[in-house]
Formats: structure tokens, C-alpha cells, sequence
């Protein structure tokens, strides 16, 4: 029976009143895949937040290697590599990869030590991984989005972490640059027996590659295997309407209307309209 | 040409300058690249009420100006970090209310405005010897620390949420470094004055991020604009009978000018 990394048990999170999560109950263990899947406002981030002990759970138990996050050592949050969203980044800076990806060694180095032969070969290492060692001198906004995105998945890698938390990954990827990262995410769950947490909305593809998914939709909608979740009823829960499941493999696909998540009137679907 | 060395007046103007134009153009990079403009702006015109006090009670103005900004800084930092306030609505609240308490006390005090006035626009024929000394103390402390927390600094600058999921005291390094940008614009008020001191803060930095290609060459280069701005600007001001902060300012406004066409031209 593998450890027990991530566990969850009876989570709730209120803001101003406001309940934003619901008791949430799940664990994650070493070496399994899990995607977080939800609609806008579901709760991802904050759930993330609290995951990574950056803000307190209102009620529940949260264990992460052991320990509520929020009291995990310098030391032991490296064995946690964060890829956050890149809407976030300023790429006016003036930067470049290879310090970028040095930056993932920080929380290994603690306070006012300067990297070491050890961390430079960290951060090789890490460039080597995510295979953009050509880009290691080049300016951050020089790169395409894939690129850019694999640069901030080293940074984590960098920090030689056993659990991945990836935050809405392919945002700013076109579909054959997602569909490449999603290959690059198996790779290294494979070679490093990394535990990955990923948090999307993209049920489709994301399904057919992950051990375990997670629904969310303030509490949790579904968790468990894909082939075994991933149904109709779950899928109406997380996007609200006609949401289209159909199979031709052994993961449900679905079909949404455009705009599903977003609480307006839904327009007829003619070929009139639809290029509107 | 260089005759003008002789004088004592201009070779403490010259250190200041050295001093100061080192020091506004490296806490800069951080400024510029965190958009903490305003923030430096705020501080410089809080000093004010400090002056004011100062000059009112007896006590050193300076050392009185970093106590107050340093008290309002850590006051926007506060009420900013919670979201109890958005960031620039509480620096315009700080910003304006000190400059008016600074306002109020000066009705108190006569004779010393003209004093206060050099504060206001700068003055370098008011550095004194020992103004030097405490400016050259300070420096150090800020370019020391500077140094020794580079890493953390440049963290927090590019990424700072993922600074704190790594488990650095995020709030805590945000407090050294307006504790840092509170000396740095201080020590320049004699030189520049609190109404163009954030410029020093902003424009050889913005200057050096059109050229450089990663954060360490944006810091030379910057350090290199604000020499150039601040030793050039004084001997101008000399040559040309002209208020010492605003041909450092103007000066450094051209550079600036001079760069982005020059490379907007070119590309």
C-alpha cells in the first residue's frame, strides 16, 4: 500500500460569509496521478492555496507529507514543485531561463546562501528533463508559450520535488502544444515516479491520461478512477447543463456548448449562428 | 573647466550624488520591476511631515523623516497586505494627510522655512560634511543588505507567491525592503528633494530595463544612468545656474528619451 501524501478530511474554507469550499474528503498517494477538475468559481485555487499553506481551511484536517502545509519546514516544501498559472508572470522582466530555474533551488537554499555546484547541476538536471537546455540563455519572453511553460515545470522539477502541483497548465497553449505537455507530465511520472496533482478544466483530454480525478463544484462532485467517475451525471454537476458524453474509448468524452460555464442564456445552435 | 573641484561645497555635492544616484538607481530595479512607483513617490512625500517635525521639536530632520516615512510605510505595507485597503488608495491617503500635517507645522515654525524648502526641491550647497557621513552610512547598510539578500530579493520581485509557497517570511522581506527604500529616498532628499526623489527611484531603472537582458545587467546599467544622471546633473546645475534635483531629474528624463527611441527606432 503506497504512503499517503495529500489527505483532505472534512475541508471547508469560508470567506466573508461566503462558503467557498465544502467538506472536502480525499487523499492522494505516492505515485498516483490526480486531476483536479471544476468549472470557473468551483474552488480549484483555493483548494490549491490551502494545499500548498498559503491560507488556513475554516474546518477539517489537512496532511500534506505528514503535516498540516502550513507548518511544513523550508526543507520539507521543496519536496513540493509549484507550477503556478502564467498569467501571473511580467514578462517585461529582464531574466533569464537558466536563473529562472534556478529560482526552484531558493527554497532548498534558505536564507542568504548563494547557489553551489550541487544546485547548478539541480537546475541542468531540470532543463535537461523538460529538454529546452538550448533555451537555457535565452530571455524568458524571447520563448513561445510551450516553451515558457516547460520552463516554469523545470523550475519546479529544479527543486527535486516528489509531488507536482500543476495549476491550469495549458491555459495559454494551443491544443498540439497541450497535448505535448500532457506527454511530457507522463514521461516524468514514469522516470520519477513523481506524484502529480493537476488542476484543470479540461476533462476531455486530461481523463485519459490521469489515475484518479477529482470533481469539484465547492465540495466533491466525484473522486476516483476515470473509466469509473466520469459520467453524464457528473459532468451536468460540474458544467450545469447539456453536456454531451459520448464514448468511443474506454474514457467518456463530452461535448459542451460554447460558453457552457457561463451562467447565460443559451443561444440555438444553428450553422447560422455558430459563426456569428 | 574643472576649476570648480576646488570648492568645497561642490566636492560634498559630488559625493552626494556618487552616493545617491548609486543607491535610488539599484533600490530602483525593484521598484520599476515591482510597480512600486507610487509607493516611493508616497514615502518621499511622507518624509515631509517628518521634516517638519523634526525641524519643529529640535531634532535631527533626517533621522526624524526615516522614523515617520519609516512608521507610514509600514502602516501602507500593513493595511495594503490584507486587502483591507487597495494599495493606492491607502499611499493616496498617507501621501496627501502627512504632506498636510507637514503643511500644518510649519504654520508653527519661524524663520526655518527656507530650511524647509531645500528639503522640498534639494539643495546641494546644504550637504554638509556630516550629512555625508550619515548619507555614506546608510548607503552601505542598504547596498550591504542589498548584496546579502540579492536571492530573496530577485524572488520576490519575479514570483513572489511562489517565493512563499518555498517557504520564505514573504511579509517579513517586504517590511526590509520598504525599510530599505525608506532610507534610500531620506538620504536623498537633500540632494533632489522629496518632490523629484521617486524619480531618481524610477527612471534610470526604466532606463536600463529597455536595454538589459537579465535582472544583474539591469542593475549595472541602471547604476550606470543614475551616475551619469546625478554627477552630470550637479555640474550642469553649476555650469548653467540651475536647482541641482531638477537637472539631475531632467537630465535623467533625457536618457531615458534618448534610449527608448534609440531603440524603438531600431527595431
Amino acid at each position: 500500500m503506497a504512503e499517503v501524501i495529500v489527505e483532505f478530511r472534512g475541508v471547508g474554507y469560508r470567506v466573508e460569509g461566503q462558503e467557498i469550499l465544502r467538506n472536502i474528503t480525499f487523499s492522494v498517494k505516492r505515485g498516483e496521478y490526480l486531476a483536479l477538475l471544476g468549472p470557473n468559481g468551483a474552488g480549484k485555487t483555493t483548494l490549491l492555496r490551502i494545499l500548498l499553506g498559503l491560507i488556513r481551511p475554516s474546518q477539517g484536517e489537512v496532511r500534506v507529507f505528514g503535516k498540516p502545509p502550513w507548518h511544513l519546514s523550508r526543507a520539507e516544501r521543496s519536496r513540493i514543485g509549484y507550477v503556478p498559472q502564467l498569467a501571473e508572470i511580467d514578462l517585461d522582466f529582464p531574466i533569464r531561463v537558466y536563473d529562472v530555474v534556478m529560482m526552484g533551488r531558493y527554497g532548498r537554499l534558505g536564507y542568504l546562501r548563494r547557489p553551489g555546484p550541487e544546485d547548478h547541476r539541480a537546475v541542468e538536471r531540470a532543463l535537461a528533463l523538460m529538454g529546452i537546455q538550448d533555451l537555457a540563455r535565452r530571455r524568458l519572453r524571447a520563448l513561445s508559450g510551450g516553451q515558457r511553460q516547460r520552463v516554469f515545470i523545470a523550475r519546479a522539477l529544479a527543486s527535486e520535488p516528489e509531488l507536482l502541483v500543476l495549476d491550469e497548465p495549458t491555459t495559454s497553449l494551443d491544443t498540439a502544444m497541450a497535448e505535448g505537455l500532457y506527454e511530457l507530465l507522463d514521461q516524468l511520472q514514469q522516470e520519477l515516479n513523481l506524484t502529480i496533482i493537476l488542476v484543470s478544466h479540461d476533462v476531455g483530454v486530461v481523463a485519459e491520461r490521469v489515475d484518479t480525478v477529482a470533481c469539484l463544484a465547492g465540495e466533491l462532485v466525484t473522486h476516483g478512477r476515470p473509466q469509473e467517475v466520469l459520467d453524464q451525471a457528473t459532468l451536468e454537476c460540474m458544467y450545469g447543463r447539456e453536456a454531451l458524453v459520448f464514448g468511443h474509448s474506454p474514457v467518456p468524452h463530452m461535448l459542451v456548448p460554447p460558453h457552457s460555464h457561463e451562467k447565460k442564456q443559451h443561444r440555438p445552435k444553428t450553422e447560422e449562428s455558430s459563426d456569428a | 573647466m574643472l576649476e570648480v573641484l576646488q570648492y568645497g561645497f561642490m566636492q560634498r555635492a559630488l559625493v552626494a550624488a556618487v552616493l545617491i544616484g548609486t543607491v535610488t538607481a539599484l533600490i530602483g530595479t525593484y521598484v520599476v520591476l515591482r510597480g512600486l512607483a507610487f509607493i516611493g513617490a508616497g514615502i518621499a512625500h511622507s518624509s515631509f511631515g517628518g521634516v517638519a517635525l523634526g525641524l519643529l521639536l529640535g531634532w535631527n530632520p533626517v533621522a526624524t523623516a526615516v522614523g515617520f516615512a519609516l512608521a507610514v510605510g509600514v502602516a501602507i505595507a500593513g493595511l495594503t497586505e490584507k486587502g483591507k485597503l487597495k494599495e493606492d488608495t491607502a499611499i493616496g491617503i498617507f501621501f496627501a494627510s502627512t504632506m498636510a500635517f507637514g503643511v500644518l507645522l510649519l504654520g508653527f515654525i519661524h524663520g526655518y522655512t527656507l530650511d524647509l524648502f531645500s528639503y522640498l526641491f534639494g539643495n546641494v550647497l546644504a550637504v554638509t560634511t556630516e550629512d555625508l557621513w550619515v548619507s555614506g552610512g546608510m548607503v552601505l547598510a542598504v547596498l550591504g543588505t542589498l548584496f546579502l539578500f540579492y536571492k530573496e530579493f530577485l524572488a520576490l520581485t519575479f514570483d513572489p507567491e511562489y517565493t512563499r509557497v518555498q517557504g520564505f517570511w514573504v511579509s517579513g522581506l517586504n517590511l526590509l525592503f520598504i525599510l530599505l527604500l525608506v532610507l534610500t529616498v531620506v538620504l536623498s532628499l537633500k540632494v533632489v528633494g522629496i518632490i523629484l526623489v521617486s524619480a531618481l527611484l524610477v527612471i534610470p531603472a526604466a532606463t536600463a530595463q529597455q536595454l538589459a537582458q537579465d535582472f544583474r545587467q539591469m542593475q549595472v546599467l541602471a547604476v550606470l544612468f543614475g551616475l551619469v544622471a546625478s554627477v552630470g546633473g550637479i555640474f550642469l546645475s553649476y555650469w548653467l545656474n540651475t536647482p541641482s534635483g531638477a537637472t539631475i531629474v531632467l537630465l535623467a528624463a533625457v536618457l531615458f528619451a534618448a534610449v527608448w527611441g534609440a531603440r524603438n527606432l531600431l527595431s
